[in-house]
């Protein structure tokens, strides 16, 4: 059983100005035999929390148990887990071959079984050409898979890693990933990855815990997160391109409740139970966001409802398309599949699910639902 | 009359060929791209046009004039390096600032004149509100905006820009990717732009040229590029996930094609059956695009080859998954991220024959794009 589980966790570090929360009461279950990722900007506090469970940062206040067990207390060794960093971290003076073998040695580990899993962690990562050679030769990159070959090769009962790929070229990344998934599969091992990088948090997590400002924002599936983010912050943090965010007045026109876009013409129908719940409230703003990918060119069902813009900007990229659109003094764009007939300047009419409009608090920016 | 042009352009660094008899023509106004992965020779092709290298054999020209023998000041062209290479001493303004103050454009401009003028850009590149920062203090979006600042305040007859989205965090890059098209609207200078990111060419060129090796594979526009690959090198480049290449043999007689290494067969209509009976041979390599294989988990008389999925990925907006026919290993993608499938499930798959791009298996060109 390797559940990692943290409790009202804070950290705080001391400079000359006084205490610093790093990690503010943080709840976290991370189930057995899952891949958890926590994501956010740099600073937000998911390193700080991946060096308190791996031991090496003490725990301020809270409490962290692995399993079972109160772990507060352990030394690293003891909690046995196998960590990968961004900085790499190798021992400079060792071969790669000497880096990666390093702790299975330690633990007194038959060589053949050494050799066997050096070999294959090696092909899996591309570095079996480069196993002789002393780190100091390898590029960025390289070093990086050795790194994540020297934590990945071992049977820990929990694996840390820490912007395990940032340094690996973007073609090979992905079946990297795809890797570390299958090695989770196989080793049935928990997994704790940190990254500040969306696209890796998605291929990579089954769940995805959100931190912003040292505090735990969300924790869900892909699904939940990007389509029912619970503030301003997660909605504009996850998703490419990102979210639109209008500003709106809340009016009444004919009995019905309509959000009037500020700066520009477009206004937006909310679903009837969001209108009820404004009219509760008796709002007089709210922040709408509107994903880029919820926005059709073509209509889809008849409950569509519809806006206009026009086009300022079209990229071609390939497999889709990117718009921007312009309405009054607002931008806003639009993720779609590739249509030639559209062109620049042109007034389009767009399409939109009620159901699809995230309607935020104007001041605590939390999301209002109904 | 083009801008710019090249004419048998030769660059070697010792026994390296850098740039291998290049010629190409640039037009005024023009926003052209230099895609090519690293090592292309994409930075030693905006050096040479810089004039901080020479070329060893071929002519450049501006305007029709021949300026090999130029010197880089005269030139009047502007470059900002991948790095950005600002001057970490100096505020925003003053690195702005700072080409105006040189000998070149020594007592052109006054105190007011510099000033105005750096206001004039900084506003109009969104970074007026940082003339005061030292670029420590700096993100790697607004050093960049800085650098494009200091290059175009010179109002330079070309813009010549390396990678300049190449060290931003993805999130940004696909920011800037979008602003840079306000940008060249409002400064309209012929600009060349290298990267190695196809999105970023495909988005932003008015025509692309790609370089490998020291050589030109392909110049077009973006549409061409992408949906008229010249070669295997240009197809494997452009577009993500990759594109998928197999072998395969035509039957004439029963209008189908061959796959060994599935070892299954399909059928192809009959203007892409005419096309490969006008090019002659029978064994083709041949490209699908990920996003443009499409499949059901029910066999039908569409989707009749039987495959097995293997990995299973979402990738920002779309679901790429690995799908198994014998020995084919081919990777599919779709526009939908909450698309789930099982480890082995079973799914049953259809090329669209209009969209297969066909090479030549021994030149590994595009049969259609043979002169």
């Amino acid at each position: 059983m390797a559940s990692v589980s943290l409790k009202n966790v804070y950290k705080y570090y001391w400079s000359k100005k006084g205490k610093v929360e790093a990690v503010k009461n943080l709840n976290l279950d991370i189930r057995d035999k899952e891949i958890m990722v926590l994501l956010g900007p740099s600073g937000c506090g998911k390193t700080s929390t991946l060096r308190m469970i791996a031991g090496i940062e003490e725990i301020s206040k809270g409490k962290l148990y692995i399993g079972d067990n109160l772990s507060n207390n352990l030394t690293p060794a003891q909690r046995n887990i196998a960590l990968a960093f961004e900085d790499y971290a190798l021992y400079f003076y060792l071969t790669v071959k000497e880096n990666i073998a390093l702790c299975l040695e330690a633990k007194k580990i038959d060589p053949n079984i050494i050799k066997k899993r050096i070999k294959d962690i090696s092909e899996i990562l591309g570095i079996g050409d480069v196993l002789d050679l002393k780190t100091t030769a390898l590029s960025g990159g390289q070093q990086q898979r050795v790194s994540l070959a020297r934590a990945l090769v071992r049977d820990p009962s929990i694996f840390l890693l820490d912007e395990p790929i940032s340094h690996i070229e973007i073609e090979r990344r992905y079946r990297i990933l795809a890797e570390i998934k299958e090695i989770n599969h196989k080793f049935s091992s928990t997994m704790l990855y940190v990254t500040h990088n969306q696209t890796e948090a998605i291929a990579v997590g089954k769940r995805i815990g959100v931190m912003n400002f040292a505090e735990l924002q969300q924790v869900g599936t892909r699904d939940e997160i990007f389509n029912n983010p619970i503030n301003l912050f997660v909605a504009g943090f996850v998703g490419q391109p990102p979210i639109n965010i209008m500003k709106c007045k809340i009016i009444s026109e004919k009995d019905e409740i309509i959000l009037k876009v500020e700066n520009s013409s477009l206004k937006f129908i909310p679903e009837a139970k969001i209108a009820k719940e404004l009219y509760k409230l008796n709002f007089k703003e709210v922040i709408l966001g509107l994903r880029p990918q919820n926005i059709y060119i073509r209509k889809v069902s008849d409950k569509q409802k519809s806006i206009k813009g026009i086009i300022e900007v079209k990229e071609f990229l390939g497999e889709d398309m990117h718009l921007v659109l312009k309405s009054g003094d607002l931008k806003f764009s639009v993720y779609c599949n590739i249509d030639m007939e559209l062109k620049k300047d042109k007034e389009l009419e767009l399409f939109y699910d009620q159901n699809k409009l995230h309607l935020f608090h104007p001041k605590t920016e939390k999301v209002i639902s109904a | 009359m083009p801008k710019i042009s090249l004419k048998n352009v030769t660059k070697k660094f010792e026994k390296v060929v850098a740039l291998n008899n290049l010629s190409v023509e640039i037009n005024d106004g023009e926003f052209f791209i230099i895609l090519g992965p690293s090592g292309a020779g994409k930075t030693t092709f905006l050096k040479v046009i810089a004039g901080l290298e020479n070329p060893e054999n071929g002519e450049i020209y501006f305007d029709g004039d021949l300026i090999n023998n130029i010197a880089t000041a005269k030139r009047d062209v502007a470059l900002t390096f991948e790095d950005y290479s600002l001057y970490p001493n100096f505020t925003v303004f003053g690195n702005i600032a700072n080409p105006l103050k040189s000998s070149a454009n020594k007592n052109k401009y006054n105190t007011k004149q510099i000033k105005e003028k750096v206001d004039k850009f900084t506003k109009m590149l969104n970074i007026n509100h940082l003339l005061d920062r030292l670029p420590s203090e700096l993100s790697g979006g607004q050093k960049q905006r800085v650098a494009l600042g200091r290059a175009l305040i010179k109002e330079p007859k070309v813009l010549l820009l390396d990678e300049p989205l190449a060290h931003v965090d993805a999130k940004i890059r696909n920011q800037l990717r979008t602003e840079f098209h306000f940008l060249r609207e409002k400064f309209r200078t012929t600009t060349i732009y290298t990267s190695h990111d196809y999105k970023e060419a495909i988005s932003l060129g008015d025509r692309i040229m790609f370089l490998n090796k020291g050589e030109i594979q392909q110049i077009g526009i973006p549409e061409i590029i992408y949906n008229f690959p010249k070669n295997t090198i240009v197809a494997l480049n452009v577009g993500w996930p990759e594109i998928n290449l197999f072998d395969c043999s035509v039957n004439f007689e029963n209008s189908q094609l061959y796959c060994p290494k599935g070892d299954f067969v399909f059928n192809i209509s009959g203007n892409v059956l005419k096309l490969l009976k006008i090019y002659g041979k029978s064994e083709y390599l041949v490209g699908a695009r990920p996003h443009l294989i499409s499949f059901s988990d029910k066999p039908s008389d569409v989707y009749n080859l039987k495959a097995i999925c293997s990995t299973f990925e979402v990738l920002d907006n779309q679901s790429v998954f690995y799908a198994k026919i014998k020995n084919l290993d081919l990777t599919i993608s779709v526009n939908d991220p909450d698309l789930s499938l099982r480890y082995k499930q079973e799914l049953w798959l259809s090329f669209d024959d209009q969209s297969l791009i066909f090479f030549d298996k021994e030149t590994n060109e595009n049969i259609k794009l043979k002169e």
